[in-house]
Order: structure tokens, then sequence, then C-alpha cells
């Protein structure tokens, strides 16, 4: 399934692109942005790239990439092939987890070869930040694959659930600043914005070099996060087969 | 083709809602032969198809295949070419084989085995590695059926396998059809196309308002038709004709929007146009009962 995955990627070339263009940009931007505030490209670009990451690129790739492969399966009626195949929904979906982790740990390889080109990099554990990497990758196929399944029945249609909740949702979760600036009601509100504890998690191991004792908290909300999104994709793959099959 | 039946279908009820759509579907399907199942759009071939496929579960009335309730192991002995074209369009054919060989657990020099099999058999090698949205339909309309056979099933469902192909490559089809039944495959075909079902198949059931209207071979389905020849006339005044075929004796139909004379026996165009001619008569062809006249006949009637 992966294979199958990442091959019609490679072949059609167009979304790679987009998958490498726009959070290279966003990179480029935040980073000449932040740079008089932090003190030097070097550390805005330090500083800017787990946003970046987590927020742009993963966002993009991990969450819209599995809502439109589910809208796929549909337009192009494999989904009746399927259907009857011995294939599992566990088996789909980590099919689906497993194209978009190589996705994104290709985008990580980007964003922080860019970073290392002006003198940045990342100062914590690259194991740790490795494993938030998956569990952000984790939380956003599920959510990805429930919003194909549920909400999106063609291809235009995926564009807006990614736009509407989606974006609000990076601004929120400190995408592209820091959360220090927001109000204490935004703060509290961000609490329930996955993407705020992937950002907080991120920031903390690969910017100050927190250890897994110092981000156990984080760590553990954000598998159990993942836990939910992986069921909640798992379920919403079979109650969509159920509805394919009713016709 | 063995006289042992590979897929019972007995007494096969389904309802959706306040519509009725399987009223007691009773058939067997051979083992090794070509069954076509015929219908008008809506007279349930599509649900017998998915509860056969285990996609739906029916009401009451049972589904044996090779002497097993349809689910999911019953489904490895099935191939499904299903109606619309299910391709993944930015992969070659032989990559699109490959990913289905994979989903049915074939791995390897396996997975390769089959995969150059079915490329072989269905004659894809020379466009085994263009990508899927760059081949014609026809090649589509052929891969399609080539991902149903790649798990060597023992059943082929060939949902509407022809549509939208031109004569050359439905021929092509016909003959890949065929090739399946020599290899040992039972094919059930769905179809609207009279002169394909006609041509393949071995015996035909025809689905009409839920229940098999009629089943059985060419031969014994001219029989629901009650006559021996039908004849085409035509004349200045089709009414009058009617009248008067009417009054002859002949029992009259209109199939395809055309008057035709139901001839109890063998009759050459001469007493024909002998027993008609107080009329005008400016055509009349004799010609052998059709599955499309049986068609007509039970769609119309029962």
């Amino acid at each position: 399934m992966a294979g199958r995955i990442l091959r019609e990627l490679i072949h059609t070339r167009r979304t790679l692109w987009f998958w490498v263009l726009f959070p290279t940009l966003m990179l480029l931007l935040f980073g000449s942005v932040y740079a008089a505030q932090y003190g030097g490209m070097d550390r805005s670009f330090t500083r800017t790239s787990p946003g970046i990451l987590i927020g742009a690129a993963l966002f993009f790739s991990c969450l819209a990439g599995p809502l439109t492969l589910i809208v796929g399966e549909r337009e192009r009626h494999t989904i009746k092939r399927l259907l009857i195949s011995p294939l599992s929904g566990t088996a789909y979906f980590l099919g689906v987890l497993w194209a978009h982790i190589i996705i994104a740990f290709g985008q990580a390889a980007i964003i922080y070869g860019i970073t290392l080109s002006v003198g940045g990099g990342f100062r914590g554990n690259l194991w740790l930040g490795a494993m938030i990497i998956v569990l952000s990758v984790a939380a956003y196929a599920g959510i990805g694959v429930m919003f194909g399944a549920f909400f999106a029945k063609r291809t235009e249609d995926a564009t807006g659930p990614v736009a509407a909740v989606g974006v609000p949702l990076l601004v929120l979760g400190g995408t592209f600043f820091s959360s220090d600036i927001l109000t204490p009601f935004l703060l509290r509100l961000a609490q329930f914005d996955p993407i705020f504890h992937m950002n907080k998690a991120m920031r903390a191991v690969w910017i100050d070099g927190s250890r897994l004792s110092d981000v156990s908290d984080t760590i553990s909300l954000l598998a159990l996060m993942a836990l939910i999104s992986i069921a909640l994709g798992a379920i919403s793959y079979r109650t969509m087969l159920r509805t394919e099959r009713m016709g | 083709m063995s006289a042992v039946p590979l897929i019972e279908i007995d007494r096969l009820q389904k309802r959706f809602g306040t519509i009725e759509v399987l009223k007691g579907v009773d058939v067997d399907i051979l083992e090794g032969e070509i069954f076509g199942f015929l219908g008008t759009n809506g007279a349930g071939k599509s649900t017998t198809i998915n509860i056969l496929t285990n996609q739906i579960t029916a009401d009451s009335g049972t589904i044996k295949i090779a002497g097993m309730p349809a689910s999911t192991e019953s489904n490895r002995l099935i191939g499904l070419a299903p109606q619309d074209i299910a391709l993944y369009p930015h992969l070659s054919a032989r990559e699109n084989l490959n990913f289905f060989a994979g989903v049915y657990g074939m791995r390897g020099a396996a997975r390769h085995r089959h995969v150059a099999r079915v490329l072989d058999g269905l004659e894809l090698r020379s466009v085994s590695n263009i990508e899927v949205e760059k081949l014609s339909g026809g090649w589509q309309r052929r891969l399609n059926l080539a991902i149903a056979l790649v798990h060597q099933p023992r059943i082929a469902i060939l949902d509407e396998s022809t549509v939208g192909m031109d004569v050359e490559a439905r021929f092509n089809m016909w003959d890949t059809i065929r090739a399946l039944k020599s290899d040992g495959v039972t094919v059930v075909l769905t179809t609207h196309l009279m002169d394909e079902a006609e041509a393949l198949c071995d015996r035909i059931g025809i689905l009409h308002d839920g229940r098999i209207a009629a089943l059985g071979t060419m031969d014994e389905l001219r029989d629901v038709v009650p006559a021996v020849e039908l004849a085409e006339v035509e004349c200045s005044d089709m009414q009058l004709l009617m009248r008067h075929a009417e009054a002859s004796g002949f029992a009259t139909r209109h199939y395809a929007g055309r008057l035709t004379l139901l001839l109890p026996k063998q009759l050459t165009i001469g007493d024909l146009i002998e027993r008609l001619a107080p009329l005008q008569i400016q055509s009349a062809r004799l010609r052998a009962i059709s599955l499309s006249d049986v068609f007509l006949e039970i769609t119309s009637t029962a």
C-alpha cells in the first residue's frame, strides 16, 4: 500500500513539488522576517523550523494527503476492488501511515537542510524529534482519513475542510509565530488544538534541547492523540466501506 | 463445463427500505460455464452480485460459493471486473497488477509470475509499462479484467465488461472471455448487449422484477417466445396489418419498435405473403428468434 502511494506521487510529481515548495517558501519567509528579532538568520531559522515542519509541511502532506487519497479511491472506483479484497481497514491505514511517515522525513530533511545551510540546526535528541514527527503524522493521517471518509465525496470537496478547519488550527497552534503572543483566552483554547501540542513538543526538543523526561507529559498527550486519531481513521475507513457497499 | 454447481443461489431476498429488489432469486451456476445475467436496470443484477461478493447481506435465502457461504474467504475465489474502470491512473499497467497481486497476499517470485501470466494472457505486455491514463479505453478495459484475474480466481464476475469498446476491441475481449472458460474459470457475465450474451454464454438467466424469469441455454430460452420463427413485415397501413395478422391467427409483438408476427410453424416467405395478400405488403422478412426477442417477451409480459 505504502509503495503504491509513493509510486503514484513520484509519477505525478506535482503534489510532491507543492509539498516541498510550500514549507520551503514559508521557512524562507518567516526565517527572514524573524531574523532581526532573534538576532541573526541562523537563530531565526533554527527557531522557525519546528513550526514550519509540523504545521506547514506535515499538515498539508499528512492530513490533506490521506484525505485526497481516500477521495481518490472513491472517484477512481478502486474502492470497489478493495471492498472485496482481503485487505483490512487496519492494513490500509497502516500503509497510508507508513507512506506519509516517509514523506514527512523527506520534508524534515529538506527543511533542516535549508536551516543548516544558513548556519542553523537543531539542538536536542534526533530520535526524540523523530518520534514527535511520527506521532504528528499519525494524528494528522487519522484525521485526514476521517475527513476523506465522511466529508469529502469529490476531490474539490477536500480543499474546503482543510482550509476552513485546518488553517485556523495552524495559526492557533503557533505554527507561524510563538504562542507567547496569544491572549490567555486563546492560549486556553489552544490547549484543545493538537497542532499546538505538536509544535510545543517539537520546539522544546529541537530548539531548547529538552529530554524525554522534560516533555513526557506532552509526548504522552501526543501519543494519546495519535491513538485516538488512528482509531478514528480505522473506524472511518470501515464505515466508509459499509456505506460504499450499500451503494 | 461440469454439472457441478459452483455457485448456489437459493431463494435470495433483499429489500432496500420499501423497495423489494430481490423477491426470491434461485439459480445454480455450474463450474466452468459462462453464465449470463441479463435484466433491465433495477432488475436486481447488481444487488445479486453484491450479495455474491459479500458486500451486502441478503434478508433471507442463501448463497454458497464452492460450498461456502459468501464471506471474505469465498471472495478469494472471486475476481470482479467492475463496470466502471477501477484503476490507478498514474501507475503503469504492471504497477497496478503488482499492487492488486500484493493485496491478495502475493509476494516476490509468485507475484512476478502471476503478473507475467495475466500480462501475457490478456496480451498486455506491450503496454505494461505505460501509465494507465495514457492508455486507450480498450486497453484500460482489458487491464480492468486483468486485475480481476491476477490472483487466479475460480470465478470471474464481469460487470458490463465491454461497455464503451469499439467492435474490434469487443471481439478481442470475447476471445479473452472464451479463453478464461478454456482455462476452467467460471465466468459470470452481466451485460445489456444481447449479441454478446448470445455469442458467449452457455446459459443465461434473465432477472425481471426481482426473480429469475427465465433460465437456460439459448435454445431453451427460445421456447419463451411462442413461435417457431418471426416475421418482420412492413405495410403502408400498419394498423390494418396488425388487425389482419391477428385475425389470420398470428400473434403480434412490437420487438425493438418493429411490428413482428409470431409464426407458430415454419413458413416460407411465399406462404406469408399469400396469407397477407389483401394488404399492400412493402417488405417481409423471416428471421430466427434472438435473445433480444426472448428478453423483450419476458420483460414486457412477465
